[in-house]
């Protein structure tokens, strides 16, 4: 067991620094080894201020040089320099520099990463017994008036995009029936309470939305798990079928659950535009879409590599989390 | 499933079975003795190793499933060969490796004298309708999305055997040749039962009129009395086209009904071969008497004794780590010092060259398979 | 792998003859005219259509038949197992004393596994894959005894012994995944009898086997049976295999038990033409060779759409010895065969015994 986690983790090392020569490689190099010098010009840009400004801020050094740099920054951070003197320190972990905004991208990131963890897992609280419980049911009253139901439900909802879905429900839900309170972004610290309720309307349309998607996974699962040789077996032990669906049939069930959910949340924490925009609150999405109009390259990078790390983690903790729900996989 | 193809009772002799290639050139050998036999195939030290990954250390090891190991028989035109042991033992792999449908790790194919081990895809191409497979899947070797004559006439097309225009009319003899109705070469696999989709795997080996076919327990997926059809369409197929056949079977009275000579597998190796008689008469290897004497037999209840039972003890080792010497010892109740420590090879039964044994300690039983009189 | 020259044993004797029937043995299982249909989209299938036949306790029934013959849906509707929103049932079953037709799920509950037990053929997927051997035995016996899961476990572990699983006290707390086919068939065995019952239906529990693992598990069951004294159902479509087994033998066809009698009377002096007919398909291990085997033409019905009258006539060689079209316009009765006490048939021949001993018997060696 120890030796599975070691590996895991020795190749959950070995992606994320992959993941960061290859985001430096393409937003540092190359083509793009001049996008912050022509950011910091403008439209006074020529080809000799490019150079003047490149080699103020060190940046046509050799590539190994500045990815040593970098590397240095992600993991003990590093000082910013024009022309030899210290303008800036960037605190470890270093994601990069904004030349035009003079800040870490770490600071930024920070400010807009509590917005997606609120989001994501309160909203996966909601969701993911939400999405079981009523799979399950669905799924083992198949034909039922309730299994039709949630099917009607979570084929229409799942054959909308979900910007549109959640907008609808926005609207009608928090502006024109008023049944939820209107949603912002209040630090946790600053005010909790407001904070809570700040978040309740994203979290159950969001929840909600979510929940319906996976009903239909985990009834199709639970359908095809109930019609297996085992839970005949089970049944035939004698014991109550509240234990044969809960017990046996749920307990195969559950990990291509999980996996389903884990990877899923690791790819919304990297940022979702949509909520963030729909719900007025900003997050990594937003800091995405507003370096990308200003062409803020480094912050793009970070923001690129911090999705990275979200969805290896999440792919680290699926592998372990698999382990304890099926021993069979223990040694792959 | 709505037809009623009047499947064992189509007679034989009706057919118009033209002229099979393999057949003209089994005319001649048919009435020879064995000794004068012409070899079609002969195999020797056939290995294939198939990697495995071991995750037991930080890093991930790769070790070997000896799943054939050193297997070497020959196979006359006309004759066939049956594959015996139990699931693991490697006769599924040394089928797939006769007909190339694996690569060998190592050891020759002989395919009338000419090595094909090694050939590669392009140049083993126009040798794949020398040697078809029929599999145990009814269900699940045929293209549910193709008709019976693009199924059937497929390899024909490929080949070039038949003009365009002539391959319906060629499909439709195969079909009759295998028993089944003509007129319904535009149905589709799921419109037919098992034993008759075995009959469209078999009329799509037969199409490229092969000098081999290797059968992979062709009928065990089937019902007893169907069984009892297909391998009777065998019968007469090698009859009268003198195809020559490797028989891939766990029922022992199917390959017994079947087969001119038995080789016996167990753990990647040949334990023991040898004609019918040899192998179920006169068995001298330990494993195929455990076999034999496994196998239920109808006899008993007809008011027969029971024969000497053996009962084999423990399961199969890996194939990973097979055991030293002979493979059969941890099982073998005859087993010593000098079976963990020196391989016993395939060696000539007394005054019967052709019968092998590969054991230190041969011996022959022959009350394992109850008699009983036709009363 | 121990590579020790200790492995190698010596060979079990093996245990296989039945015991003498004992004709006043209490009639434990009575199936009476049983139909089981499933309502389709393409129409009713005909799964049963009226099956009888007893089962007495601590002996061995062979329900013999192929695929869609309607062995493994009639015995599953003694444990109840058919969806019952999905599932028409009619006649009777009385097991023990109890009317299962129609029985609530809850009396269902408390004859599963404590009266009637199954095992089913394929051992792999019949255990739940991710949870312990032990606790899914342990499961059923505290499915029917107030007992602690310390006890309850222990259970487990003794029954684990009792079915030659070695180092049961280790096995228990594996994973089905870590034992070997005939290890599971053994574990699955040990899950059947762990609360006793008076009877254990197999249904084809050798079939995904190999044949020295199938004779070491059919030796197994003889022996507990011996010891438990349970009654069996066995469901094959091994003839060999009933022989070896059986005190008891039914043979169906299309859903309709066709013969019963003794073991010996069915395989050795059968009077139902598609018993012949199973009998001269299978290749004997000591059968000549080089003569054609003589299968049963044809297919079997469809189950949507029985034919008219006896549902073996389309493939029966016999229909003309019987007078005027009566196998196609009249279902025969299943009643018992001319002069034989005891012994059931669904057939309108008058004589079977004769054209057996004349036309068939000297066929079949």
């Amino acid at each position: 067991m120890i030796v599975y986690i070691a590996r895991r983790l020795l190749l959950a090392i070995s992606v994320l620094f992959a993941t960061i020569v290859l985001t430096f490689g393409l937003f540092f190099t190359g083509p793009a080894k001049d996008a912050v010098a022509y950011q910091l010009c403008g439209t006074k840009c020529t080809n000799q201020i490019v150079e003047q400004t490149n080699h103020r801020l060190g940046l046509d050094r050799p590539v190994i040089s500045q990815f040593g740099d970098y590397i240095k920054g992600v993991v003990a951070g590093r000082d910013i320099k024009s022309d030899g003197v210290v303008t800036g320190h960037c605190d470890a972990p270093c994601l990069g520099w904004s030349y035009v905004q003079s800040q870490s991208v770490t600071t930024m990131v920070k400010q807009a990463l509590p917005v997606n963890l609120a989001i994501v897992f309160g909203a996966a609280f909601l969701y993911i017994p939400l999405g079981l419980l009523l799979g399950v049911m669905s799924g083992r009253t198949r034909g039922s008036p309730l299994d039709r139901t949630l099917v009607g439900v979570s084929q229409v909802v799942g054959n909308m995009p979900y910007y549109a879905v959640a907008l609808i429900l926005n609207l009608y839900l928090i502006f024109q029936w008023h049944l939820l309170p209107g949603t912002q972004y209040i630090p946790l610290t600053q005010d909790p309470g407001g904070w809570f309720k700040g978040f309740l309307g994203i979290w159950l349309i969001f929840g909600l939305f979510n929940a319906m998607l996976y009903v239909r996974y985990v009834r199709t699962f639970m359908i095809n798990t109930l019609s297996t040789d085992f839970v005949r077996t089970a049944r035939s032990k004698g014991i109550s079928e509240r234990k044969v669906v809960w017990n046996h049939a749920l307990r195969a069930t559950l990990a291509p659950y999980l996996t389903l959910i884990g990877l899923d949340i690791g790819l919304s924490l990297a940022g979702s535009i949509f909520t963030e925009q729909i719900f007025n609150v900003s997050g990594l999405g937003q800091l995405a879409i507003l370096s990308l109009r200003q062409s803020d390259l480094p912050v793009i990078a970070g923001t690129v590599l911090v999705g990275a790390v979200f969805i290896i983690l999440a792919n680290l903790i699926v592998d372990l989390l698999y382990v304890v729900v099926d021993p069979t996989v223990k040694l792959t | 499933m709505t037809d009623n193809t009047t499947d064992a009772a189509t007679p034989a002799d009706e057919v118009n079975l033209g002229k099979h290639r393999a057949a003209e050139e089994a005319e001649t050998i048919v009435h020879e003795t064995s000794r004068e036999r012409e070899t079609l195939l002969k195999v020797t030290d056939l290995v294939k190793h198939f990697p495995v990954k071991e995750y037991s250390g930080l890093f991930p090891k790769t070790l070997q499933t000896h799943a054939v190991d050193g297997v070497s028989f020959d196979l006359a035109k006309g004759e066939t060969l049956g594959l015996v042991g139990e699931s693991g033992c490697g006769k599924t792999t040394t089928g797939r490796l006769v007909t190339r449908l694996l690569d060998p790790t190592s050891g020759s194919i002989e395919f009338e004298g000419r090595d094909i081990a090694q050939l590669k895809e392009k140049e083993l191409r126009p040798m794949r309708r020398d040697m078809q497979l029929i599999f145990q899947d009814p269900y699940g070797s045929l293209n549910p999305r193709f008709t019976v004559l693009k199924i059937i006439g497929a390899p024909l097309e490929i080949h070039g055997l038949v003009p365009k225009n002539k391959i319906k009319a060629r499909v439709q003899e195969l079909l009759e040749l295998v028993g089944l109705n003509p007129e319904h070469v535009n149905r589709y696999p799921n419109e037919f039962s098992g034993g008759q989709r075995q009959r469209i795997g078999i009329a799509r080996a037969l199409a490229v009129e092969p000098k081999l076919i290797v059968a992979d327990e062709p009928v065990s997926a089937l019902d007893v009395s169907i069984q009892a059809q297909v391998m009777n369409l065998m019968g007469k197929l090698r009859k009268e086209l003198g195809i020559s056949f490797v028989f891939i079977a766990h029922d022992l009275g199917i390959v017994r009904h079947f087969c001119d000579r038995i080789a016996v597998m167990y753990l990647g190796k040949i334990v023991e071969m040898g004609d019918r008689e040899d192998i179920y008469e006169k068995p001298q290897h330990p494993y195929t008497q455990a076999l034999l004497s496994a196998a239920p037999d109808l006899n008993v209840v007809r008011g027969a004794e029971p024969g000497e039972r053996i009962r084999l003890v423990g399961d199969l080792p890996s194939p990973i780590n097979p055991p030293s010497g002979c493979r059969f010892r941890t099982r073998c109740w005859k087993a010593q010092e000098i079976c963990a420590a020196e391989e016993p090879l395939l060696t000539p039964a007394e005054g019967k060259p052709e019968h092998t044994i590969a054991c230190h300690f041969p011996e022959v039983k022959s009350d394992l398979v109850v008699e009983v009189d036709a009363s | 792998m121990t590579d020790t020259l200790a492995g190698a044993p010596a060979p079990l004797p093996g245990s296989t003859r039945r015991p003498p029937l004992d004709p006043n043995a209490e009639l434990l299982l009575e199936v009476k005219d049983l139909q089981v249909q499933f309502p389709t989209e393409d129409g009713m299938v005909n799964a049963v259509n009226g099956v009888s036949y007893e089962v007495r306790a601590g002996q061995t029934l062979a329900i013999v038949g192929e695929s869609g013959s309607g062995k493994s849906v009639s015995s599953m509707a003694i444990m109840g197992l058919h969806d019952p929103k999905r599932t028409r049932i009619s006649g009777s079953i009385l097991l023990d004393g109890q009317e299962l037709v129609g029985a609530s799920q809850e009396k269902f509950r408390s004859i599963r596994s404590a009266t009637a037990a199954m095992i089913f053929q394929d051992p792999q997927s019949s255990l739940h894959p991710l949870k312990k051997v032990g606790a899914q035995i342990a499961e059923a016996y505290q499915a029917h005894h107030k007992v602690s899961k310390a006890v309850a476990a222990k259970r487990a572990v003794e029954m684990l012994d009792r079915v030659g699983v070695p180092n049961p006290d280790k096995r228990a707390k594996q994973l089905p995944g870590e034992f070997s086919g005939g290890m599971r068939q053994r574990a699955m065995i040990a899950l059947g009898l762990v609360n006793d019952p008076k009877l254990l239906i197999a249904d084809e529990p050798t079939t995904a086997l190999d044949v020295t693992v199938q004779a070491q598990i059919l030796d197994l069951m003889n022996d507990l049976q011996a010891e438990f004294g349970s009654a069996i159902i066995m469901i094959t479509h091994d003839l060999a295999v009933v022989a070896e087994v059986a005190d008891h033998v039914l043979v169906m066809y299309a859903g309709r038990s066709v013969e019963f009698g003794t073991a010996p009377q069915v395989l050795a002096q059968p009077r139902h033409p598609y018993t012949w007919g199973l009998l001269s398909s299978v290749p004997s291990l000591t059968a000549d060779v080089g003569s054609e085997l003589k299968p049963i033409a044809g297919n079997p019905p469809s189950l949507l759409n029985l034919p008219s009258g006896c549902s073996f006539r389309p493939r029966c060689k016999y229909s003309d010895r019987v007078a005027g079209d009566r196998c196609a316009a009249e279902l025969p009765e299943f009643r018992e065969v001319p002069g034989e006490p005891g012994r059931l048939f669904r057939c309108h021949l008058e004589d079977p015994a004769t054209i057996f001993a004349d036309e068939v018997a000297p066929t079949l060696e």
